[in-house]
């Protein structure tokens, strides 16, 4: 792609942010030097003989190829996500999985299918995350045994990965020593300020305190030495609270290095004002967490270090029926969106991966709306997360673009500041 | 970037060109997204 395509003048409160996305080259230019910008974006014509900075600049990243991100066309083969069951003990008031609820628990047998295709991949590198739909130490015997044969059934060259994203209410001595010694790591789901976790993630049965007993489990997490990371999700009851949160961390959890602050989806409080609050509060916390060796970050701050031609290509996922979708989010058939995302089954011969149903999502998470061609966080955002799309309203989704356009500006920003000190 | 500066240094950013989605955590490897709110 031709540099006069791939450079943006992204205007901030001072000046200009000039940004070449495809190229990863970026600065911030005056008035005066913008014009420059400009009339190079009009004329395509470089000088290349200049002792002027900005054409040095231009010319510069004229010669940088600008790699375009591959297109995904066939389900990961190394890589599985696996909803044992949506049996939870929790009842979170954002709850993706609240329309999913059912008791049925994923067969030893349809997993053992599902485990065996993945490690029949060449790829050495493997992947296998438990996730919800219900929190998967519900079901902790299932787990363990997948661990096990898994390990048993690997081939000596196989790199293979565990996680399992969990509520952190269900651990014990025993279930931490087999994470740590299987070298698994566990991402909690954990709001952090005790009345933001009690009101937005209670237990289903009982009106204990979820923080105090995940509080202290992640004390034990951490007594331990197992890999274990914190992600908060977002709500207007928390929104301003992100940077007492970063101070709480510190405070309490020293081994931490990353904290992940994700908005929450949800069509009844995704509007302009949270996403403003969100951005607002959420770079007060990041830099309280860098002046203490703390990554703040969430999806969007991550893009900007990745380009990606769709947002999500889809994970292989596996749900308690046997099912594979390409989102865990939509895990069930009374999930509005499940048909676009749905695209197997593990049958007693293998995982039956219809390519029709398959590449009717790609089709699906690849569409892109005609502004998205000018937009300079394209390559970021790549059409926003497929999920989003089937539950947000279109207003709720341009608030959204509004959102990603003003984090990755403002990530940018921190960098050039960043190289100036 | 400041009133009496012309243009800040051009820098260029370290980037992975992904298949994945930012759901995953790109120090683990992990499905850390978005979407683990549960």
């Amino acid at each position: 792609m031709e540099l006069n395509k791939d450079l943006f003048i992204i205007p901030i409160e001072e000046g200009n942010i000039i940004y070449s996305p495809l190229r990863r080259g970026v600065f911030w230019a005056n008035k005066e030097a913008t014009l420059l910008v400009r009339k190079f974006l009009e004329s395509g014509r470089l000088e290349v003989s200049s002792d002027d900075k900005v054409q040095q600049y231009l010319y510069e990243l004229s010669k940088v190829v600008a790699n375009e991100p591959e297109v995904k066309l066939k389900p990961s083969t190394n890589s599985l996500v696996i909803i044992l069951s949506q049996i939870c003990n929790l009842a979170c008031t954002y709850c993706y999985a609240q329309e999913a609820r059912s008791k049925e628990v994923l067969s030893k047998d349809k997993l053992k299918i599902a485990y065996d295709f993945v490690l029949a991949d060449a790829n050495p590198e493997k992947y296998f995350t438990f996730i919800g739909g219900g929190e998967p130490f519900v079901t902790w015997d299932t787990i363990e045994w997948s661990i096990n044969y898994i390990n048993q059934h690997k081939s000596t060259s196989d790199k293979v990965s565990f996680s399992i994203t969990s509520n952190a209410t269900l651990f014990d001595d025993y279930k931490i020593a087999f994470c740590k010694e299987n070298n698994i790591h566990i991402g909690v789901s954990f709001e952090i300020i005790k009345n933001v976790q009690d009101s937005q993630r209670p237990f289903y049965k009982s009106s204990k305190s979820t923080f105090d007993v995940i509080h202290n489990n992640i004390k034990r997490l951490i007594d331990s030495g197992i890999s274990f990371g914190i992600r908060s999700t977002i709500t207007k009851q928390n929104v301003s609270l992100m940077p007492e949160m970063v101070k709480f961390v510190v405070d309490n959890y020293p081994t931490l290095k990353r904290l992940h602050f994700e908005q929450v989806t949800d069509s009844s409080q995704n509007n302009a004002d949270f996403y403003k609050e969100f951005i607002d509060y959420f770079f007060k916390a990041r830099t309280i967490g860098k002046e203490c060796g703390i990554d703040v970050y969430n999806s969007i701050s991550n893009s900007v270090f990745r380009i990606k031609h769709c947002f999500c290509g889809g994970e292989t996922c596996i749900t308690p029926t046997g099912a594979i979708v390409a989102c865990h989010r939509i895990s069930s058939e009374n999930d509005k969106g499940y048909n676009v995302f749905n695209y197997g089954r593990i049958t007693k011969e293998g995982l039956e991966i219809s390519d029709f149903k398959y590449n009717s999502y790609l089709e699906f998470t690849n569409r892109k709306k005609q502004e998205c061609e000018e937009c300079f966080a394209f390559w970021h955002c790549a059409g926003i997360c497929p999920m989003e799309r089937v539950v947000l309203s279109d207003q709720q989704l341009l608030n959204k673009c509004d959102f990603t356009r003003e984090i990755v500006k403002r990530i940018l920003i921190e960098r050039i500041i960043q190289q100036e000190k | 970037m400041g009133a009496n500066k012309y243009v800040s240094e051009l820098i260029f950013l370290d980037v992975n060109v992904a298949v994945q989605c930012d759901c995953s955590d790109p120090g683990t490897g992990a499905d850390d997204c978005k979407c683990e709110d549960h």
